[in-house]
């Protein structure tokens, strides 16, 4: 590492790498400090993996990850285990933190649907919430730049509030009973669209197109879905003015005499020792808690309740996706059906919008459903199976493939009460105080919670569902969702937001957020993470132009 | 793990090579397959670490019981699934307790109705017996023990079987091999469509 650079980034995950990916070909001498390793896809992911070549087949040493979420045996090395690195919340919020180059682009749904002209002016538009200071026509721009990086493949839909994109490829065609989804909920009015992926379905950018082996969620050896990983970094290494440092846990937002941001410090990851490098400006783009986190830990002479949080907001309106659970129903109509590869792009190939908005709900906002089908790797014990012997088996095979699984997400409206802060009794590994949740659920999140069940046995019933397998109407926790955001939220009043709308600190002029920290509200479309990068893009051409113009 | 490594180093190259137009999807699945095929050597009769030989004995015959092999294809004892709840036994106190209880119990169970343990029974009786553990709707104080304990014992039966390379094949999974294209047929989707009563034609 050099003595100084003109900006330092932490992260490499969406916010990151596209932060640092704008600033270093704009000229700038950027350090880039990642607190994970190096992942080499081939390695470390087991995309093609059997079962029955792990030793716990999938599942894990008995009891090892009850009660913890996304952990399974193909990616227990990949995510933080919470119960090594403890975190408290009250009530239960299920934290996903991935600590390595890539971040959770590495296991990411990869799903890029573009967030509309009403989502940004929520509450003039929409008569709930807030505004943000941006509009779509603000971001749109960007958002074409970012998905030319990214490469996604789509649809043209001409849907209400969700504008198109720009495709590299065309859409992965529906599998068989996503094509009878399709049929059938549009009768009932709800629609189907093709799923907007992050999965290549031709060769683009020196990567390959997908091969269809729908592992996507273990990570891609292949690198045919878009990660930062695979992506973004290795164009950066290529630069003389790009410095990687993996395995650099950033503590501090170190500041100057002035309290103006100086650099930052950092333990090496793996032998605790201190540092701190310099910097003319700080991205933070940790993920949201782990920026939120950095700023509130960055307390000094200038900066009481942490830097950047004079107007105390850091870490308030804690937002993530309203999330159900799963409704599953079995489709007469695909059962017996000749067994086909229906492996496909990683997830599902089509996608329900939300669809509510010629509606008068008793709820704000609105959701988009998630469906799950197809002859996967293998059947799980959970469907609510009986009995025993040659007619279990049979039951088995029969229903092997036809079953529909839905699940809805939600917008979630700010709340000042839903927040993190830093835990005064709770430190990691590296002595680094961790934070606490507080969260509560509203009246306008039940609400929501029982249309998205009413709706979706509907769509299950329209597709001729014989049986649902029975379910408990209930919220999974806040963060299961891995949508977090809004806890350094962006605005034009210095008391009554933490950013600019460039996502610069108002406090603090060389200090910028470019994660999901700034957003101001979280609607129910399915696409935060290439939001994210737009913004982060957005940010970067800003700091890059006021770096040059020697502003900061 | 260096196989592992390989075996990925070689799908990449693959791909890569798909990239270029060098490698077709016949070769692709080829190395696919080649590659899935290795299986660990043959070994010797298993022996149980966690179980004594007459648990382990009243064990498989419950999985196989579970799930028998059929026409179509072997049962859970060629998926190893007595092997898989032994080593998961073996890894939590609290499973293995559970088992040896319930193993207790059904042989209590089965001396109380016909005055041998479970496994030395006649067939009939051991269905009869599972015929009432099997289903909620039969719950009593006095079955209560034993409807918990098979709820368990299937569950994790059936994840073993469906987990293995017998069950996988049972249910005529074709996937985790490479395709240039992803494409349902035309008949597939037919077959779907045209059952429902107001869908398709
Ligand atoms: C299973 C799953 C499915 C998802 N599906 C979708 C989807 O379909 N569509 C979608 O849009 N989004 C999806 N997401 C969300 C998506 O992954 C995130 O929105 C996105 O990765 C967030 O980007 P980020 O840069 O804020 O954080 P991350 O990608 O998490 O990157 C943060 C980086 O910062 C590093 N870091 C953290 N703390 C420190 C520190 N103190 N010092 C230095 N470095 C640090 C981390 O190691 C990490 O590399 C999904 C996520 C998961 C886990
Ligand atoms: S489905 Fe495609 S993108 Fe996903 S892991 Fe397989 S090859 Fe990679």
């Amino acid at each position: 590492m050099q003595d100084r650079y003109d900006v330092i980034v932490v992260g490499t995950g969406a916010g990151g790498a596209t932060a640092a990916y704008v600033l270093t070909l704009a000229g700038a001498r950027v350090l880039n400090l990642e607190a994970g390793r190096m992942l080499d896809p081939v390695k470390d992911f087991h995309t093609h993996t059997w079962p029955w070549e792990l030793k716990f087949r999938g599942f894990g040493p008995p009891g090892e990850y009850d009660g913890l979420w996304k952990i399974n045996e193909y990616t227990a090395h990949l995510y933080t285990n919470p119960r090594k690195d403890r975190y408290r919340s009250d009530p239960a919020f299920h934290w996903t933190r991935l600590r390595a180059v890539g971040g959770r682009t590495n296991t990411w749904g990869r799903a890029c649907f573009r967030h509309g002209p009403l989502d940004f002016k929520t509450k003039s538009l929409q008569g709930f919430g807030e505004d943000w200071p941006i509009g779509y026509e603000d971001i749109a721009p960007y958002y074409d730049k970012v998905e030319r990086l990214v490469g996604i493949v789509g649809a043209k839909d001409n849907y209400f509030n969700m504008p198109d994109g720009i495709y590299c490829g065309p859409p992965h065609k529906p599998r068989c009973g996503e094509v009878l989804l399709m049929e059938r909920a549009r009768k009932i009015g709800v629609p189907v669209l093709l799923e907007r992926t992050a999965v290549l379905s031709v060769p683009y950018d020196g990567r390959p197109a997908c091969h269809y082996c729908g592992a996507c969620g273990h990570g891609c050896d292949v690198r045919a879905r878009f990660s930062t990983l695979d992506a973004v970094i290795p164009k950066l290494r290529k630069r003389p003015n790009y410095t990687l440092r993996t395995n650099a846990t950033v503590y501090q937002v170190l500041t100057d005499e002035n309290g103006r941001a100086a650099g930052v410090s950092f333990f090496d990851s793996l032998t605790k020792e201190y540092y701190e490098v310099r910097s003319r400006a700080v991205v933070l783009a940790a993920s949201t808690v782990e920026s939120g986190r950095i700023m509130l830990n960055s307390r000094s002479r200038h900066h009481p309740n942490g830097i950047g949080n004079s107007s105390g907001l850091v870490g308030r309106y804690l937002m993530d996706s309203v999330k159900s659970g799963a409704v599953v129903g079995v489709l007469p109509l695909l059962k017996n059906r000749v067994r086909e590869d229906e492996d496909g792009a990683g997830g599902a190939h089509v996608t329900i919008p939300r669809f509510n908005y010629n509606r008068k709900d008793n709820y704000y906002g609105g959701y988009f459903i998630l469906c799950g089908t197809g002859f996967g790797r293998g059947v799980s014990s959970a469907g609510g199976i009986t009995g025993w012997g040659a007619a279990l088996k049979r039951q088995i095979r029969q229903e092997y493939g036809a079953t529909l699984s839905l699940r809805a997400y939600g917008e979630r409206l700010p709340d000042y009460h839903n927040y993190f802060e830093i835990d005064p009794d709770n430190k990691d590994a590296y002595g680094i105080p961790q934070v606490r949740f507080h969260w509560r659920e509203s009246d306008n999140d039940r609400k929501m919670m029982e249309d998205m069940y009413g709706w979706m046995e509907e769509i299950l019933r329209a597709c001729g569902a014989e049986r649902v397998v029975p379910y408990k109407k209930y919220l999974e926790p806040m963060g299961d969702a891995t949508h977090e955001a809004g806890t350094a939220r962006m605005g034009t009043d210095p008391k009554t937001s933490v950013l600019n709308p460039f996502c610069q600190s108002h406090d603090v002029k060389n200090l910028f957020v470019t994660d999901a920290s700034c957003f101001v509200s979280l609607p129910g479309t399915h696409g935060i993470t290439t939001l994210i990068m737009a913004l982060a893009w957005r940010a970067a051409e800003y700091l890059a132009e006021q770096l040059r113009k020697g502003e900061i | 793990m260096s196989e592992n490594v390989s075996r990925r180093q070689l799908l990449y190259e693959a791909a890569a090579a798909t990239l270029s137009g060098t490698l077709g999807v016949q070769a692709a699945q080829h190395v696919h397959r080649a590659v899935t095929q290795q299986r660990r050597a043959a070994r010797g009769p298993y022996k149980p670490r966690y179980f004594n030989p007459h648990e382990w004995r009243t064990l498989a015959r419950l999985t196989d019981l579970i799930i028998p092999a059929d026409e179509h294809s072997p049962g859970a004892l060629a998926a190893g699934a007595p092997e898989f709840i032994d080593l998961l036994c073996r890894h939590n106190v609290e499973l293995a307790a559970m088992y040896t209880g319930g193993l207790a119990w059904l042989d209590r169970e089965m001396e109380r109705r016909y005055g041998k343990n479970f496994v030395d029974a006649a067939p009939e009786q051991q269905t009869a017996l599972l015929d009432l553990i099997a289903y909620r709707k039969n719950d009593s104080p006095e079955l209560a023990p034993g409807i918990r304990f098979f709820d368990w014992l299937r569950k994790m039966t059936v994840d073993a079987y469906y987990t293995s390379k017998v069950g996988i094949a049972d249910l005529g999974y074709q996937g985790n091999v490479g395709m240039t294209e992803f494409n349902v047929p035309e008949e597939a989707i037919q077959y779907a469509l045209r059952r429902s009563p107001f869908g398709g034609e």
